[in-house]
């Protein structure tokens, strides 16, 4: 089904603007073209990539410990794999919570007695690094071998390094085979009640996303006076981290380029709301997206105002979720909804 | 249904005060509440609220903005505010008003479940938290003063949420663990419901010692609220079954007896969703705002009435025992009440 909808054309950074609002055909999707979107072109791409980048550290990682490359190189693969980590589990849904992993790989926060203890354990394979805790793996746990600790080649440290590594490159293959799974499942074979169910895991966790980044990774710490708290403090990379973590959560919120067509494409909330001929809360939506875009992108960790900007304008768009788009897909989050209260 | 109250048996049965607020306003008696609540524009606020006949709404006394929502609420002895958040929260609040608030933030590892409980000696705070590597319940025991963690005891069970002295044993409190178990990755979402453990335990204050332990038969009830009605414990519950008629059918009470923990039933469908409760020199009154009232047993279980009211949730009890219910968009009295908005109360009021 087509419909003719006031949405918008032709962006800078291929978001579609409003500046240039031209009446377009945009398709009506259904919830199970919301899920299975997300599922087949955002999430199964991104487990992928991951998947890549964790490969490719426990590479680099095993020369460094060899003494062939330096722990700069290792660093810059760290960043990579982190990134691609934080695309892929900022809106965490399907394997990522069935499987635990955010538990699993980042565990925050890390613990340095805990990791000295594994070192001197020399874990090895996957059964050996079962028996260490979550709080002394995952890439919270590398980043404090990477940055803090002296990570010299041909040391127990490395070698332990070089075992987080590999067991980080085990869950981003298991997320990617899991993700596989799903995104190549037939449409046909999703039954109703599944779909409600994923479309409530998808804005709930969406929405959870957004209030994460801006209270435990951004206004938090500020406010507390934890500078520390701050996402990937120690490497240097949280301005990084709040973009890639924003990316996942603009992508699955505004229009990009040409509206898919039904069943193809991942489908934003914005064009599920056009294509219902929402196009009054489409067009405060993409308002309050692009504010929170603008702030979050100018957020800068040594300049606590922008933060806090950036934090009001999610805080502004979370509102909008919880009150409108979130009635719109028939998911219940209403404020007097105070379930387990 | 058997037993909605006329106003007029309501009256007779909250008592012989004065009950027509007109009347105590002229008298200059309107009565203040602590309270936390979300203004329209979406901020959250904790703070006193009077109500204000002359225009027939809520006034805000005094507030302060908190980052995220608050929920449990206590008056200390010489009128300071405790705040907690809402779980999985990670903020603790005291704040007198002329003074400025202080914060307790949450370590990583920690989360707050929303309740807490001031010592007799108002020197001591208790709050409910998860433990966020095991997700094991545990309570703290913390300086009114600084909010610091004093000593720490496990409550032998999941979620826990609200606590209460014991009523018999100085230094002795029951602590309401519900028994869900949720996950930092998915906040307030609930897993494994088939396997949930709610329990009502009694720990001694000075060593964290097990003194008792309550479950009820039907495992998908869950035990969140308390409140004493004499000499008798009421836990209002949250249903957490499968099934929609099962939920919706579920009582929402329990009672503490010699013989253990009992489910009571009611005379008409709750949801299945108890959100406050309060003792009253009657029984019980436990706000449903699912079903749209406020449920009122007697001391022994049997259903004594239902005040349909919306969104009613937070209840208190002033000095004549009348009741205070605070629901949306009304807040107020059987007899009097005054509109709440641009106010969203949350789930917990105290009276002064």
């Amino acid at each position: 089904m087509l419909r003719l909808g006031a949405a918008c054309i032709g962006a800078g950074a291929g978001v579609i603007s409003q500046n240039s609002l031209a009446r377009v055909v945009v398709p009506v999707h259904t919830p199970a073209d919301l899920v299975l979107g997300w599922y087949r072109d955002a999430a199964a791409p991104r487990a992928r990539v991951f998947q890549a980048q964790a490969r490719a550290l426990v590479s680099v990682l095993k020369d460094n410990c060899d003494g062939r490359l330096s722990r700069e190189a290792v660093r810059r693969q760290w960043r990579e794999t982190t990134t691609a980590w934080e695309h892929l589990s900022a809106v965490a849904t399907g394997p990522l919570i069935t499987r635990r992993s955010l538990r699993q790989i980042d565990f925050s926060p890390t613990r340095p007695a805990l990791i000295e203890r594994a070192i001197l354990s020399q874990p090895a394979g996957e059964m050996g690094m079962a028996r260490v805790g979550a709080p002394a793996k995952g890439l919270p746990a590398l980043e404090w071998l990477l940055w803090a600790r002296p990570n010299v080649p041909q040391t127990l440290a490395c070698a332990y390094a070089r075992e987080v590594a590999m067991d980080v490159q085990r869950e981003a293959e298991a997320l990617s085979a899991e993700w596989s799974n799903l995104a190549d499942r037939s449409p046909d074979a999703w039954s109703e009640t599944e779909v409600k169910a994923a479309v409530e895991e998808l804005v709930n966790q969406w929405i959870g996303a957004v209030e994460r980044l801006r209270w435990a990774q951004m206004e938090k710490p500020l406010r507390s006076g934890t500078p520390q708290a701050l996402p990937r403090q120690l490497s240097g990379s949280t301005a990084e981290s709040w973009q890639a973590h924003w990316a996942a959560i603009v992508g699955l919120a505004r229009a990009r380029n040409e509206p898919p067509a039904t069943g193809a494409g991942l489908v934003s909330f914005e064009l599920y709301l056009r294509g219902r001929g929402l196009d009054d809360l489409a067009n405060r939506w993409a308002t309050v997206v692009d504010t929170a875009d603008t702030r979050v992108r100018a957020a800068n960790p040594k300049i606590p105002s922008t933060v806090m900007d950036a934090a009001g304008a999610l805080a502004e768009l979370k509102r909008l979720a919880e009150a409108e788009l979130a009635p719109t897909l028939d998911v219940r989050l209403g404020f007097s909804d105070a379930d387990g209260d | 249904m058997g037993t909605e109250l006329t106003r007029r048996e309501l009256i007779a049965w909250l008592g012989s005060g004065v009950l027509t607020w007109p009347a105590a306003a002229a008298a200059g008696s309107m009565p203040r509440l602590a309270a936390s609540w979300q203004v329209s524009d979406g901020r959250y606020q904790v703070g006193w609220l009077r109500p204000d006949p002359a225009q027939h709404r809520w006034h805000v006394q005094a507030a302060v903005d908190v980052p995220t929502r608050a929920h449990g609420i206590a008056i200390g002895p010489r009128g300071e505010l405790y705040a907690a958040a809402r779980r999985p929260g990670d903020w603790l609040l005291r704040w007198a008003s002329a003074d400025q608030p202080r914060w307790a933030w949450m370590p990583s590892e920690r989360t707050l479940n929303g309740h807490i409980l001031l010592h007799p000696n108002g020197r001591w705070l208790l709050s409910t938290e998860t433990d966020l590597d095991t997700g094991m319940g545990w309570v703290s025991v913390r300086a009114t003063e600084t909010l610091q963690t004093l000593q720490t005891w496990p409550t032998h069970g999941r979620d826990p949420h609200q606590l209460i002295w014991d009523h018999h044993r100085p230094d002795h409190f029951f602590v309401a663990n519900g028994g869900i178990e949720t996950r930092p990755e998915t906040g307030r979402r609930k897993h494994s419901l088939d396997t949930m453990d709610s329990s009502l335990v009694c720990l001694d204050l000075g060593h964290g010692e097990l003194k008792g332990q309550w479950r009820l038969d039907d495992a998908r009830l869950s035990l969140r609220h308390l409140a004493w009605a004499g000499d008798r414990l009421g836990v209002a519950l949250q249903a957490e079954h499968d099934d929609d008629g099962q939920r919706r059918d579920a009582p929402v009470l329990a009672l503490l007896e010699p013989a253990g923990l009992r489910a009571v039933r009611f005379d008409r469908p709750l949801a299945g969703y108890g959100g406050d409760i309060i003792g009253t020199s009657d029984g019980f009154a436990v706000g449903c705002p699912r079903a749209g009232g406020v449920a009122l047993y007697h001391r022994d279980g049997r259903p004594r009435g239902w005040i349909p009211w919306p969104q009613a949730c937070a209840l208190a009890r002033d000095r004549r025992d009348q009741l205070w219910v605070a629901g949306h968009p009304l807040a107020g009295t059987i007899t009097n009440t005054w509109q709440t908005l641009p106010l969203q109360l949350d789930n917990h009021w105290q009276m002064e």
